[in-house]
């Protein structure tokens, strides 16, 4: 706590808090990023449950370096907006949820993945560059089910960052 | 009614007093903007970087297809936004940062009109979606975009396998030249070089002082074979369908002029 408190109290700190364009800018870098990468991973969930049967969906692995460009926006403005006030998002419970939701996200991400791979592996007979998943084939229900919470854990964690800005104000020093 | 009349008589909007009032919907009128932007962003990349040539072997329909996506987002967009609006037109109204937005949104509708006027369907008939005019480019986003999605591969492999004709007629000039001036073919000199003295058979090669022309088409003529590799994988390519194409064809006439 002592630690938090004497980051609070940093130059760079009461920049991000008190200058016109410090958190704003960071704001926008965060916004930018979250798009890249929850837009590209929708369209993909989109193209997962059967929607654009004719985009390959190996495409969507040079679309996927790019989330992950966005990834890294993210992840360094989230930690430097972090540095603004770290007191109060740690008492607030929106920013928990938040960063619970993000590793559930990732989790169900890496579940749909070992399920497309099985997908992959285990159907014989399905042609096509792309195996299970080209053209018409059915994803597996496994597959669905992770997209879908996928889905719904990047919602919430949509929801709950936005959340953290309504929150209760930083405890005193 | 004046500017300040106008924006009062927004304010007073049933819509925008019950945001004032309550405490949520503001909040999930911003989340709602997010997700809307996501939807957008996401659709958009995926038809612009197609269109810019980034995900090439994807179809142009494919890509295309994302488009309601991004009208989805958008509305979403729209929707709160207005509400955003409502609720404090006299903190947006003179706000420079809400007008550029604007002015930025309304450019970026104006592209994607003339997008869809005048290359929507251009970029949509030819099932690689090859031939871009320049609006697509300009459209799709700053970068210039590479000779190789201009021309089909088989119009490259052409241009580069005329290159490499060119490139061989002139080193057989250069070669027929230089031996025509440098080491004349000893044929004059009462035959004394033209036979090898081992065997007394004709020694291969030129014989006699041919002019570099003829030289050249007898090198053209029995081509073929004497073709070196050529350093293009494309060309290669092409080349060894070609040759087979001809082996083929040749192959059928045999059978043909057999039977």
């Amino acid at each position: 706590m002592e630690l938090l408190a004497w980051l609070e109290q940093t130059d760079f700190s009461v920049w991000l808090r008190e200058s016109d364009w410090g958190h704003p800018i960071m704001l926008c870098f965060h916004a930018v990023g979250m798009a890249i990468v929850v837009g590209i991973f929708f369209m993909y969930s989109a193209r997962i449950l059967g929607y654009a049967r004719d985009f390959p969906p190996s495409a969507f692995d040079r679309l996927f370096s790019l989330a992950w460009f966005g990834f890294a926006v993210n992840a360094v403005s989230g930690v430097v907006l972090y540095f603004g006030e770290p007191r109060r998002l740690l008492a607030t419970p929106a920013f928990w949820i938040k960063m619970i939701l993000i590793v559930f996200a990732g989790l169900s991400l890496w579940a749909l993945a070992k399920a497309l791979h099985a997908d992959t592996h285990d159907s014989v007979g399905l042609p096509g560059p792309d195996g299970a998943l080209a053209g018409a084939a059915v994803v597996s229900r496994n597959a669905r089910i992770a997209v879908i919470c996928s889905v719904i854990f990047w919602l919430g964690a949509i929801t709950a960052g936005r959340l953290i800005g309504y929150n209760i104000p930083p405890p005193p020093l | 009614m004046t500017e300040g009349e106008v924006l009062h008589w927004i304010k007073e909007l049933p819509l925008g007093a019950a945001v004032r009032e309550s405490r949520w919907l503001f909040a999930m009128g911003e989340t709602l903007h997010l997700i809307g932007l996501c939807f957008m962003v996401g659709g958009l990349l995926i038809v612009d970087l197609r269109l810019l040539g980034f995900i090439r072997r994807v179809p142009m329909r494919a890509a295309v297809a994302f488009l309601p996506f991004v009208i989805f987002g958008f509305l979403i967009n729209l929707a709160t936004g207005i509400e955003f609006f409502m609720t404090d037109p006299f903190m947006y109204w003179p706000n420079p940062a809400f007008r550029l937005k604007m002015l930025l949104i309304l450019l970026a509708g104006l592209n994607a009109l003339m997008f869809t006027v005048m290359e929507h369907r251009r970029v949509l008939v030819p099932a690689g979606g090859k031939n871009m005019g320049a609006y697509v480019k300009l459209t799709a986003g700053p970068f210039v975009e590479s000779v190789a999605c201009r021309h089909s591969p088989r119009q490259i492999a052409a241009g580069v396998r005329r290159i490499d004709e060119i490139f061989l007629k002139y080193a057989s000039i250069c070669r027929a030249g230089k031996g025509a001036l440098f080491a004349p073919c000893p044929s004059g000199s009462a035959g004394v070089g033209t036979r090898s003295l081992s065997s007394g058979r004709p020694k291969a090669g030129p014989v006699g002082f041919a002019h570099p022309a003829k030289l050249i088409t007898r090198r053209t003529e029995s081509a073929g074979a004497m073709l070196p590799q050529s350093p293009y994988r494309r060309v290669r390519h092409w080349n060894d369908r070609i040759a087979r194409r001809k082996s083929i064809l040749r192959n059928a006439g045999q059978f043909t002029s057999e039977k």
